[in-house]
């Protein structure tokens, strides 16, 4: 009897620490708003009968109210879309939403990434396992998507570890009043509604610059990622909900720095064929100069809330006209990642970074551009980020060596860079600061 | 098997369920059967090393207990003195024969594994001196898990049995149990069979009390690597990744974080390694024992990596000292140098091995044994000063049982010991050397006005997890070194505040443990 009660008295000291050290250490994450939104729809007597369903590309890319009042046939959205959400991962969320909820479209976002071998996010899979609704599909997600050495991360405590240092700022959030009811206030990016995640721009137009060259490997195509996909297909097919492919916008740096786009376009574009499924990828729509410029990139892969609004217009267009005439009309779009690059003759990003020269530094320069193109360069220094002083002007010579009094202190350096011929100011640019050492 | 890997807390879980839940007539077959699945998870063609020795030694053993009954019978048939001795000279001749040819296959197969890349290495870079053409090649080979260890621990067993200190196991089971006890082959400690079969084969009950306080030793362990060791390691690190960035004061510093990190590391390890142990009821042999309250070398010795300085003293310092050659060349300087110096000089070259092994043990480079022989020099030079050092104390009146003078003896030894990790820790000779000489040249006084400077790659919150845990392991030795046993004090405490702790402590590893980070035990290597 006594060791009875020390071990209630062991366990309740346990889920004590447990209980302080999630809540300590467990930051607000988007999770808490989508079932502050859900709660709040249950209450209002509505629920989900579409949903937009993916990785980041997908939350940060398509506003839920836009399609609720562009779509005739849909009473509400619900974005979600979870950081790094594979495939696998997907369909156990839709499986799990279409058991809560019945839907009539479901928008699955195919992110070219979710295609190719990687290694597995396990803070994603937990992120997205919290989501989960049915304790079946949630013991089925995690017996397929989670290793034995992955156990411990359903400790909150052991999974927020990381964040030790911000306990105090996390206690303080979850008491604030703002969070409390729902409303996210910080800065950069914040959640806006119904799974919805709005970025701030933070380029200005040709600024993106080179993102991780990431080509689309034949070798590394991830079989299980497309049993998974048929899975889905078959789920929509059971349930009766239309389904949708689509791929979220990235920058035009990010697509040629893949190399070969090309080739996972056509590979998920033939598969949607087979399947018959509507597929639209964001990245070829024929005004992209405009819509998807760098000034409405959050980053290299991701639009901001300005580039997401002008998308989810797009998209709710295509859809309605699906709804009208039975099918998209892609006239806005190119029929190929080809036919796309054709259009851009130019300099699509810059890179530049300064290294040591004796006593003084040297600006090396690098370009990413488009097919046939020669790229020049205009180097430029300056003492306060405002005065600029040019140090060499438009040539093919790719780096210059700054003048030694701007190195003593703290100064900014630019390239600019452009297509040789061209008569634009530039193309794309790079822009820093340097310390002083 | 790493011990910092959830596989190791699953598999002490599926142990400790199978050894008390089993009749306890088998105990001993589940924890051979843990060893086994220990060694073969590291690779089974390891296996083949261990069994090597395993049947090696067991067989030497029972051979030389059998030459002993032989040459006792036949002893009984002798009838005169002279018969007698001659007997017991073939005996012990016999003997000997049959310990070098398992010392030399045993040792033969530790050294070419381990050493052989050194000794290559070094011909080949005498060889290339005479000519650059000669293309040597250095054999690299993978070292199998705990070699050192159960190659130690069974030439120790055999020497044992060899001076007729006990009786040779005759179950071969058992006597793989012993050499191949799964906790004691990652660093060890070095047991002695007499010591650990007696409680390695008896029968254990399970004890609630006994299982809380070996867990919470575990725990203990566990903070001591990762949330401690683990947090030091990014500093030394950090020093060690630039050392023509970090010179003078970081290089002071350096010798300070690199002791304390081995402290915590390998005194980590031993706490979860006795944890364990206790929670089976089985009792393993301490490997520290408050070494930072050493006033000099010779008894920091005595405290630090305790089994391994006796193994050496037992089986090597002994072995050398107490031969007729060094017994005889004792006295043959005794008139040139004098009684004293004449006595002491079977020590002194026992030493040299001693510390030339030592040296060599934990390592295969030339700063390893530049490190050994640091320790021998200290250790000999404080023998020989130490009436010098007593007529000085006593002329500025120094009384030794003063707090403030034994502190200057602990701090002292502390750097010592500190200065030496430093130079051992080094990739190379030359970097030992250029450390020292920044140590000296770039010392820079206003380094200290700074102090989140002092510790490299740390933030501000982990620089006080790793001052709070240092004085805590302080304190704790602090309290042991005054005889209390920390155990008895635990056990006062109430229940509840007793769960907080163990918890407590669960729950530092959790958050607070560089799990990700961390790579395995620092001592592991050797």
């Amino acid at each position: 009897m006594r060791n009875f009660r020390n071990l209630l008295l062991f366990l309740f000291v346990w889920i004590v620490f447990e209980a302080f050290f999630s809540f300590a250490l467990e930051p607000v994450t988007y999770g808490y708003y989508v079932e502050k939104d859900l709660e709040a729809l249950r209450e209002q007597g509505r629920e989900p009968d579409m949903v937009f369903i993916g990785d980041s590309q997908i939350y940060r890319t398509f506003i839920p109210s836009i399609f609720e009042q562009e779509l005739e046939d849909i009473s509400c959205v619900l974005n979600a879309g979870t950081g790094s959400q594979t495939i696998k991962e997907t369909y156990f969320y839709l499986k799990d939403l279409l058991q809560q909820y019945s839907l009539k479209k479901a928008v699955v976002g195919l992110d070219y990434i979710c295609f190719q071998k990687q290694e597995e996010d396990i803070q994603g899979t937990i992120l997205l396992l919290e989501r989960l609704k049915s304790p079946v599909i949630k013991l089925e997600a995690l017996r397929s998507t989670m290793t034995f050495k992955d156990l411990p991360y359903l400790l909150k405590s052991y999974q927020y570890r990381g964040n030790f240092a911000d306990i105090p700022k996390n206690i303080k959030t979850k008491f604030s009043a703002d969070v409390r009811n729902g409303i996210d206030t910080r800065e950069g990016e914040h959640y806006e509604n119904q799974g919805f995640v709005a970025s701030e721009s933070i380029y200005r137009d040709g600024e993106v610059g080179i993102p991780e060259e990431m080509p689309w490997l034949e070798s590394q195509i991830d079989e299980e990622a497309f049993a998974y996909l048929d899975k889905i297909v078959e789920l929509c097919q059971e349930s009766g909900t239309e389904l949708y492919f689509v791929t979220g916008p990235t920058s035009l740096s990010a697509i040629y720095a893949a190399g070969n786009y090309e080739e996972a376009y056509r590979c998920l574009s033939s598969y949607a064929e087979e399947k018959g499924i509507s597929y639209v990828d964001i990245n070829l729509l024929k005004d992209r100069r405009n819509v998807l410029r760098d000034s409405v990139m959050r980053d290299a892969n991701h639009v901001s809330r300005d580039g997401a609004r002008a998308v989810s217009g797009i998209y709710a267009e295509l859809l309605k006209e699906e709804s009208r005439n039975g099918q998209m009309d892609k006239k806005e779009f190119f029929h190929s990642v080809e036919e796309m690059k054709r259009e851009f003759h130019q300099v699509i990003g810059c890179a530049a970074v300064t290294e040591a020269a004796g006593e003084t530094r040297e600006i090396i320069a690098s370009s990413l551009c488009g097919t046939g193109v020669q790229p020049e360069y205009e180097f430029k220094v300056s003492r306060d980020g405002t005065n600029w002083d040019v140090i060499q002007e438009y040539s093919e010579k790719s780096s210059c060596l700054i003048p030694e009094s701007y190195c003593q202190d703290t100064f900014w350096f630019r390239v600019n860079c452009r297509a040789v011929g061209s008569i634009a100011d530039f193309e794309a640019f790079r822009e820093s600061r340097r310390e002083k050492e | 098997m790493s011990f910092l890997s959830l596989d190791f807390i699953v598999f002490l879980i599926v142990l400790a369920a199978a050894y008390f839940l089993l009749p306890r007539k088998w105990q001993w077959k589940v924890l051979l059967t843990a060893n086994m699945i220990f060694y073969l998870w590291a690779g089974w063609k390891y296996a083949g090393y261990l069994a090597l020795t395993g049947l090696s030694t067991y067989g030497t053993a029972i051979w030389i207990e059998r030459v002993n009954e032989r040459y006792k019978v036949s002893r009984a048939q002798c009838q005169t003195k002279e018969e007698k001795q001659a007997n017991k000279l073939a005996c012990s001749r016999v003997k000997k024969r049959i310990m070098i040819l398992v010392m030399l296959l045993n040792f033969g197969i530790w050294i070419i594994l381990k050493y052989s890349g050194f000794l290559a290495g070094n011909i080949g870079r005498l060889l290339q001196r005479f000519s650059d053409s000669i293309d040597w090649k250095t054999p690299e080979y993978v070292l199998p898990l705990g070699i050192s260890f159960y190659t130690f621990i069974a030439i120790g067993y055999c020497i044992d049995v060899y001076r007729g200190k006990y009786k040779a196991e005759r179950h071969l089971g058992k006597y793989f149990l012993f050499i191949s006890f799964f906790p004691q082959m990652i660093q060890g400690p070095f047991s002695r069979y007499n010591k650990l079969k007696e409680t390695i084969a008896e029968e254990h009950s399970f004890s609630l009390e006994r299982f809380a306080e070996g867990v919470a030793r575990i725990l203990w362990g566990f903070v001591k690597k990762l949330v401690i060791a683990g947090r030091i390691g990014i500093v030394t690190e950090a020093i060690y990744a630039e050392p023509e960035k970090f010179g003078g004061v970081y290089v002071f510093l350096l010798m300070i974080f690199l002791t304390l990190e081995l402290y915590a590391d390998f005194s980590g390890y031993m706490d979860i390694v006795c944890g364990v142990c206790h929670v089976l009821g089985i009792r393993l042999e301490e490997n520290f024992r408050q070494p930072f309250f050493s006033k000099s070398i010779d008894e920091l010795w005595r405290r630090w990596h305790i089994t391994l300085g006796a193994w050496f003293r037992d089986y090597l310092f002994y072995s050398i000292s107490m031969s007729k050659k060094v017994q005889l060349l004792g006295k043959k300087v005794k008139e040139k140098v004098g009684a004293a110096t004449a006595r002491m000089i079977p020590s002194y070259i026992a030493l040299f091995g001693v510390w030339t092994a030592t040296g060599l043990w934990h390592g295969a480079a030339w700063y390893f044994l530049i490190w050994g022989w640091m320790n021998l020099v200290i250790i000999v030079f404080s023998m020989q000063m130490a009436p010098v050092y007593e007529k000085v104390r006593s002329w500025l009146h120094i009384n030794p049982e003063k707090k403030s003078w034994q502190f200057f003896q602990r701090t002292r030894t502390f750097l010592i010991f500190g200065f030496m990790e430093m130079v051992s820790s080094s990739e190379s000779t030359r970097m030992a050397l250029n450390m020292t000489g920044s140590l000296i040249r770039e010392w820079k006084w206003n380094t200290f006005l700074c102090p989140v400077q002092l510790f490299p790659g740390l933030k501000i919150y982990d620089i006080w997890i790793v001052l709070i845990g240092i004085a805590v392991i302080f304190i704790l030795d602090s309290v042991k070194e005054k005889g209390i046993e920390l155990a008895a004090v635990r056990r006062k405490i109430p229940a509840v505040g007793r769960y907080i702790l163990y918890i407590g402590m669960l729950y530092l590893i959790i958050v607070l443990g560089m799990t990700g980070e961390t790579g395995g035990f620092m001592y592991a290597q050797f």
